[in-house]
C-alpha cells in the first residue's frame, strides 16, 4: 500500500497533468453544443463590463461609418413605410382595425437592437458579445442581423449581456434559398476565410450562376424570410455526384460590426412543440 | 522568492493577461499569425518552481482566458499541456554547466538564442493544440499547421521584445 502511495507521489505532476487535462476535455465536450454553460463565457458580468469599456473607447473611431450605415437603413425603412401607407389609403379592405382580426397579418416577428461589444473573425469558432441581455428582453435562440445581412444566433443570455454564435462558426447552419431560382440549400462556414462560406446540398439539376443572391429561406424559425446572406462566387461540380460545390461571398462585413438587430419569432414555441411532436429536427 | 518579488510577478501576470484580452485578442497578422503573449507567464516562471504549482496556475489562467475568448476548455487544455511539457523540455535544453540557482529562463539571464530554442517548440505545441482542438470538426490541417507555425514565430518575437523592454538581469520574473 505504501509503495502505491510512493509511486503516486513520485509521479504526482504527471497524474495532476492527466487530471487537469481530463477536466479541460470534459469542459470542451460538455459545452460543445450551441447552448453553453452560463458562467464560463463572455456574457458574465466581469468579462462583459471589460469588453463594454473597450468597445466604448473604440466606437469613437468608427462613428462616421456607423452613422452613414444607420442613415441608409433609415432611408430604406422610410421607403418601405411609404409603400405600406399607400396601400392603406388606397384599399378600404385593408383597414387597420380589420387587419388586427386576421392572424395572417399580425406581426410574427419582434425586433430589438443591440451593440456588439466583443467580436472575432479570425478564429475557427467565432462568437460575439452584445451589450444587452435578459433585462432588455433578449432570449436564447433569437436571430441576429444588421443592414448588410445576417450575423448569427443568440447562444447564452445573462442579465446585462448576451453571446451570439456568429455565422463564422462551424455549427451555424442556415437554411438558405437562391433568390433567382428559389432552390434551397444550407449555408455553412468553412473555417478559413471570414468573407466566404459554402452553400451545401444544392442539387446538380438546377442552374446556378455566379452573382446570384442567397437569402434566408424563412423555413427555419430563427430568421425571417429574405434576409441577405451572400452572393454566389463560384460554382463547381463537386466530388459528390449529387450536389454542387458552391462558394458564396458573405455580404455582412463581420470585421466592422457595430449595431445589430435581433429578431424574435413569436410563433417559435408553437412551431418548436409541433416539430418535436412530429419528430422533425431542423437546422437553424 | 521574497514578498517584493512575489508582488512584482503577480503584477506582471495580471498585466500580461489584461494585455492579451484587450489588445491581442483580435490581432491576426495576415489572418494567420496570432499573438499569445500570455504563454510567457508559464515560460518565464523561475526554474525552481514546482511542476504541481505551474500546472495549477496554467489551469486557472487558462480558464480565465477561456471566459474571455468564449472557448471554454480549449485554452485550458493547451496551456496545461505546455506547462507539463516545459519541465521535461527544461531538462533537455540545459546549457553546459547547468542552470544557476533560482533564475528565470529569460533572454537576459541566458541568451536570446537559448531562449528561442527553449520557447519555440513549446509555443508551437501550445498553438498547434489550441488551433487543432478549436477546429477539430474541420478538415483543414494544413491551415492549422500554418497558423500554429506563424503564431509561434510572432509570439516568440513579442516575448523577446517584452523581455528586452521590461526585464532586468537576475530578477526572478
Amino acid at each position: 500500500m505504501q509503495r502505491i502511495f510512493e509511486f503516486l507521489f513520485r509521479f504526482r505532476a504527471f497524474f495532476l497533468f492527466l487530471l487537469l487535462e481530463a477536466i479541460a476535455v470534459w469542459l470542451i465536450v460538455s459545452n460543445n453544443g450551441t447552448q453553453g454553460a452560463l458562467f464560463f463565457n463572455s456574457s458574465n458580468r466581469i468579462a462583459g463590463n471589460i469588453f463594454e469599456t473597450r468597445s466604448s473607447i473604440r466606437e469613437y473611431f468608427s462613428l462616421n461609418q456607423v452613422n452613414s450605415d444607420l442613415a441608409n437603413q433609415n432611408a430604406a425603412l422610410l421607403n418601405k413605410l411609404e409603400d405600406y401607407e399607400r396601400l392603406f389609403v388606397n384599399t378600404d379592405s385593408l383597414r387597420p382595425e380589420l387587419m388586427l382580426i386576421d392572424s395572417m397579418t399580425l406581426a410574427n416577428y419582434e425586433f430589438l437592437s443591440a451593440k456588439v461589444i466583443n467580436n472575432s473573425v479570425r478564429r475557427a469558432q467565432n462568437i460575439l458579445t452584445l451589450n444587452k441581455g435578459k433585462n432588455a428582453g433578449i432570449e436564447t435562440g433569437m436571430g441576429v442581423f444588421n443592414e448588410q445581412g445576417i450575423v448569427g444566433r443568440v447562444k447564452d443570455v445573462s442579465d446585462k449581456f448576451s453571446t451570439v454564435i456568429s455565422i463564422l462558426h462551424t455549427e451555424s447552419l442556415v437554411s438558405s434559398v437562391l433568390q433567382s431560382s428559389n432552390v434551397f440549400g444550407t449555408t455553412r462556414w468553412d473555417g478559413v476565410n471570414p468573407d466566404e462560406a459554402s452553400l451545401l446540398y444544392v442539387p446538380r439539376h438546377v442552374t446556378v450562376t455566379v452573382g446570384d443572391t442567397v437569402v434566408t429561406s424563412g423555413y427555419n424559425s430563427v430568421y425571417p424570410e429574405g434576409l441577405k446572406i451572400g452572393v454566389v462566387k463560384s460554382v463547381e461540380r463537386g466530388t459528390e455526384a449529387t450536389f454542387y460545390d458552391i462558394k458564396i461571398n458573405l455580404l455582412t462585413n463581420f470585421s466592422s460590426l457595430s449595431y445589430v438587430y435581433l429578431v424574435k419569432n413569436k410563433n417559435l414555441p408553437e412551431i418548436d412543440s409541433l416539430q418535436q411532436v412530429s419528430g422533425v429536427i431542423n437546422e437553424q | 522568492m521574497n514578498s517584493n518579488q512575489l508582488i512584482k510577478s503577480s503584477v506582471s501576470i495580471i498585466l500580461m493577461m489584461i494585455v492579451q484580452v484587450i489588445f491581442f485578442k483580435n490581432l491576426a497578422l495576415f489572418g494567420v499569425a496570432f499573438c499569445f503573449l500570455y504563454t510567457g507567464i508559464i515560460l518565464l516562471l523561475p526554474i525552481q518552481v514546482k511542476p504541481v504549482f505551474a500546472l495549477v496556475m496554467a489551469f486557472l489562467l487558462g480558464l480565465i482566458l477561456d471566459i474571455f475568448y468564449d472557448s471554454i476548455g480549449i485554452h485550458t487544455a493547451a496551456f496545461v499541456l505546455m506547462a507539463y511539457l516545459r519541465f521535461q523540455w527544461l531538462r533537455v535544453v540545459t546549457p553546459t554547466g547547468g542552470y544557476d540557482a533560482d533564475i528565470t529562463p529569460s533572454t537576459q539571464n541566458l541568451s536570446v538564442s537559448w531562449f528561442a530554442s527553449y520557447a519555440f517548440p513549446l509555443l508551437f505545441i501550445h498553438h498547434l493544440a489550441f488551433f487543432y482542438i478549436e477546429s477539430i470538426s474541420l478538415n483543414i490541417f494544413g491551415f492549422i499547421l500554418l497558423k500554429a507555425f506563424s503564431s509561434a514565430i510572432l509570439t516568440l518575437i513579442a516575448l523577446i521584445i517584452m523581455q528586452g523592454l521590461f526585464y532586468s538581469k537576475r530578477r526572478t520574473l
